[in-house]
């Protein structure tokens, strides 16, 4: 990809900006022509442009050389829409197939992040309880209570992790 | 549109149906995405849009909106430098016919798919941008401004001096500019 940038005074972009040595009546023109041919000026503005151009040759060549350009643009426009009715409607089946597949996806996704988000709770809870009363009625010991936060933690982390990557999105049936 | 998100199968080929050429002439002129490439970034598009739904409130705006999603999903292909996007050879736009011997007669006449992608690979992000939604996305100047989020005196200039620059890239009025613009890039 070329990078877009200003040049210098060689460029043809930068060259194009010529229009100050035009006549007032010129510049105005060729500052309307590219809205005019775009369909983008009002009703004002391209009956100005028609006028001067009446009287201007060089104008009239502009113009004609603005015309060609965005007709050619439209052309290509006209070629690069202009599919076939079964193309687009093959496409449609495609494309709807493999939206209908993507959002499937994105629902289960959805749900197995909600029961994780669900259980994820109340599994810390009951484990928390769990290991509170066997560190409660066994032999009072630190280790009980440090094994038991390491294996909440684990459970809570790994949990989501196997939950989430067991099928990989978009290659479910 | 609600059918759709919900993955009604018409709905969804519908919605796709209607929006797809359009659509797939701006990908390709934009982004210079290879038509068999365009796809993914259709559907990528699609997706977005139909699980975004929630954000979307106005439904006379659906066209501007998928517009918008299938512009920013390119730019952010662009930058990630993934493959859908073939790089441009300005150089090559040396090679179209007559384009020295009589360019400003013959040139305009003869311009093609490529040559026309090369010349628009070359302008400006927001120009390009501005010019590819008028023409080949065949959106009014109302619409470009909303997808745009500009006024619509911004899509006018832009225009202007798209469509300004595109002449010069091309050297209608000067002649042998391709030649520059080609020794520029040595």
């Amino acid at each position: 990809m070329i990078p877009v940038k200003r040049t210098g005074r060689s460029d043809p972009v930068a060259r194009a900006g010529t229009r100050q040595s035009l006549p007032t009546a010129c510049r105005v023109a060729v500052d309307l022509l590219p809205l005019m041919a775009a369909g983008a000026a009002a009703e004002l503005e391209v009956e100005q442009v028609r006028r001067h151009a009446a009287d201007c040759p060089a104008c009239r060549a502009r113009l004609g050389h603005v015309v060609s350009l965005i007709q050619a643009i439209e052309a290509d426009a006209a070629e690069l829409r202009g599919l076939p009715s079964g193309a687009i409607s093959g496409a449609a089946t495609r494309l709807g197939a493999r939206l209908r597949e993507g959002l499937a996806a994105q629902e289960r996704r959805r749900g197995r992040r909600s029961l994780v988000l669900t259980l994820g709770p109340v599994v810390l809870v009951y484990l928390t309880a769990l290991f509170t009363l066997i560190a409660r009625f066994s032999r009072p010991s630190p280790w009980t209570l440090v094994a038991a936060g390491v294996y909440v933690v684990g459970v809570l982390v790994t949990a989501p992790v196997l939950l989430v990557s067991r099928r990989p999105a978009g290659t479910e049936e | 549109m609600a059918s759709a998100q919900a993955g009604d199968r018409q709905a969804l080929e519908t919605l796709v149906e209607r929006h797809y050429a359009a659509l797939r002439a701006t990908l390709i002129r934009y982004g210079g995405a290879r038509p068999d490439e365009v796809e993914d970034l259709l559907q990528e598009t699609f997706l977005r849009a139909l699980t975004a739904m929630g954000r979307f409130d106005n439904r006379g705006h659906l066209r501007a909106w998928l517009f918008r999603i299938a512009l920013n999903l390119t730019r952010d292909a662009r930058k990630r430098g993934r493959r859908v996007f073939t790089a441009f050879d300005v150089a090559a736009l040396a090679d179209v016919p007559d384009f020295a011997a009589d360019p400003e007669r013959t040139v305009l006449g003869r311009l093609d798919g490529e040559t026309l992608q090369a010349a628009l690979a070359r302008l400006p992000e927001s120009h390009r941008e501005v010019l590819v939604l008028r023409f080949y996305a065949d959106l009014p100047v109302e619409e470009v401004a909303r997808i745009m989020g500009c006024p619509q005196g911004t899509v006018k200039s832009r225009i202007h001096y798209g469509v300004r620059k595109l002449r010069g890239l091309l050297s209608v009025e000067a002649g042998g500019g391709v030649r520059a613009a080609s020794k520029n890039r040595e």
